[in-house]
């Protein structure tokens, strides 16, 4: 029987990781949602079972999603896939953060659809 | 046996009051706690059957509406102006359709323009109106929304948000935004009159023209700070007059943003002709000055290479030397490093920031161990 994929998704937006946990679920994906680099580190740490792909977002309070991405690239979850979702429309950071390992960006405000797919072909 | 009584009486008053006030305070908690949890359970409905009816076709909102109870109306309209502001396409079309049922751009532009209205209210209002993508009538921007900046400001941004519903929307969002240039204007509105001037027409120049001599010292420097980075392709070069007007301005933080806002604009030859820049270079501001030299880096021909060359011999405060050797070095250039004037300190030490490797902590770069 084919594992179902999941998804991990960090936003500090409560309302959000709702609506993201929602659409995930409905298009076949197990969903974790967490509210900060801390939690999803943490979250790393811990799991047996590791995300397929990350969806971050850019800024969060505490761990935001550059300092996820600096203190992930030691570990053992460096490799899994990670889409950035930011308010941020800026060349400068997208550079950035692509030099750190995201596979993909998508500014809000954005359409969920659109989100998953491009969860769906990463 | 007199002052014995009233110190009594005094003491049982206080005490009368101190338990009322705790009994207010406790009451009062416990009230506030149980709205919230009330609040919170009405949420967590109102968002569980919005999920569930959202993707369906068949769903008649308003019977839905009616069927939810006072605060879950509530929760739910904090909810779509809450998700309209980050999602978009079909899905937001579908919380478009329910906030148009439950009136909420009618209830908010009769609160952006009802003369009761106090400014936190029209200001809400006019945030809602921007993620409904619904239009107010210029007119009534202009009579209602003007008395604070923050309400001008999000009066642009609706005008921006709904560009394709007024006549010229780059003109009119640009007007509000400085309207009569005394106040400036926070980030939110910095970030809207970019959106509204970057790229053909930047309405920007011409209300500039007509307007910037009235404008204070502070609304001139964002204004030029704005065109620093935006696109302005399409105006003639008689656009930018103002902008050269101010290099006679009194202050120098003026001019120096003024040089800086020409600092795309290299290409149009009739534009640099009019542009003293050796008056420029000899500024009695080392502010204006170090201004000039950034930006013929950035023009970068050579006449640009030419005028940096002679300005890294000739100038005589340090940090502005600096500067301009750290514009030669950006253009690659081979200066003629025999001449008397030839600034070997300024140059070797541009030079060694440039070689030192400024990732490799201190402790772990070559030499130092």
């Amino acid at each position: 029987m084919e594992e179902t994929p999941q998804v991990l998704v960090v936003d500090d937006d409560p309302d959000l990781r709702e609506l993201l946990e929602f659409d995930f679920r409905t298009n076949g994906f197990d969903t974790v949602t967490v509210a900060n680099g801390a939690e999803a580190l943490n979250y790393l740490r811990e799991t047996t079972d590791l995300p397929d792909v990350i969806v971050l977002d850019l800024l969060m309070p505490g761990v935001d999603g550059m300092t996820f991405l600096h203190k992930r690239s030691d570990t053992r979850f460096e490799s899994i896939p990670v889409i950035m979702l930011t308010v941020v429309d800026d060349v400068e950071t997208f550079r950035a953060a692509y030099e750190l390992g995201i596979d993909d960006y998508v500014t809000k405000p954005f359409s969920p659809p659109h989100l998953v797919t491009r969860v769906e072909n990463i | 046996m007199f002052t014995e009584s009233l110190l009594v009486l005094l003491s049982v008053t206080v005490f009368c009051v101190f338990l009322g006030l705790s009994i207010a305070t406790v009451g009062i908690a416990v009230w506030k706690r149980r709205a919230d949890r009330r609040n919170k359970r009405a949420l967590e409905t109102v968002q569980g059957q919005l999920f569930e009816r959202r993707d369906r076709s068949d769903v008649d909102w308003r019977d839905w509406l009616t069927s939810l109870s006072e605060p879950e109306q509530t929760a739910l309209k904090s909810l779509l102006q809450r998700y309209l502001r980050v999602i978009e396409g079909p899905k937001s079309d579908r919380y478009l359709e329910i906030a148009d049922t439950l009136a909420l751009p009618q209830a908010a532009r009769w609160k952006a323009s009802h003369d009761d209205s106090d400014q936190l209210t029209r200001l809400r209002a006019l945030a809602t109106l921007t993620v409904l993508e619904q239009p107010v009538p210029t007119r009534e921007l202009w009579s209602h929304c003007m008395g604070t900046q923050r309400t001008r400001e999000a009066s642009a941004r609706l005008v921006y948000e709904c560009a394709d519903q007024y006549e010229c929307p780059g003109v009119c969002g640009t007007e509000l935004l400085v309207w009569d240039g005394s106040e400036s204007m926070t980030i939110y509105g910095l970030d809207t009159l970019v959106k509204l001037n970057d790229g053909a027409g930047t309405p920007l120049l011409e209300v500039a023209r007509k307007s910037a001599g009235s404008w204070s010292d502070a609304v001139l420097i964002q204004v030029c700070r704005v065109l620093e980075h935006i696109r302005a392709t399409n105006p003639d070069d008689a656009s930018f007059d103002w902008l050269i007007a101010l290099f006679e301005h009194q202050q120098p933080a003026v001019r120096a943003a003024a040089i800086r806002a020409l600092k795309q604009q290299g290409w149009r030859t009739g534009l640099r002709q009019r542009i003293d820049v050796n008056a420029l270079l000899e500024d009695d501001s080392p502010q204006v000055r170090r201004a000039t030299y950034n930006v013929l880096a950035y023009w970068g021909d050579s006449d640009a290479q030419s005028l940096l060359e002679q300005a890294m011999i000739s100038e005589r405060e340090t940090r502005c030397q600096l500067a301009a050797v750290r514009a030669v070095r950006s253009l690659d250039m081979d200066p003629l490093k025999n001449h008397s004037g030839w600034p070997v300190d300024a140059w070797n030490w541009v030079r060694a920031v440039e070689t030192a490797d400024v990732d490799t902590p201190l402790d772990e770069r070559s030499g130092l161990s």
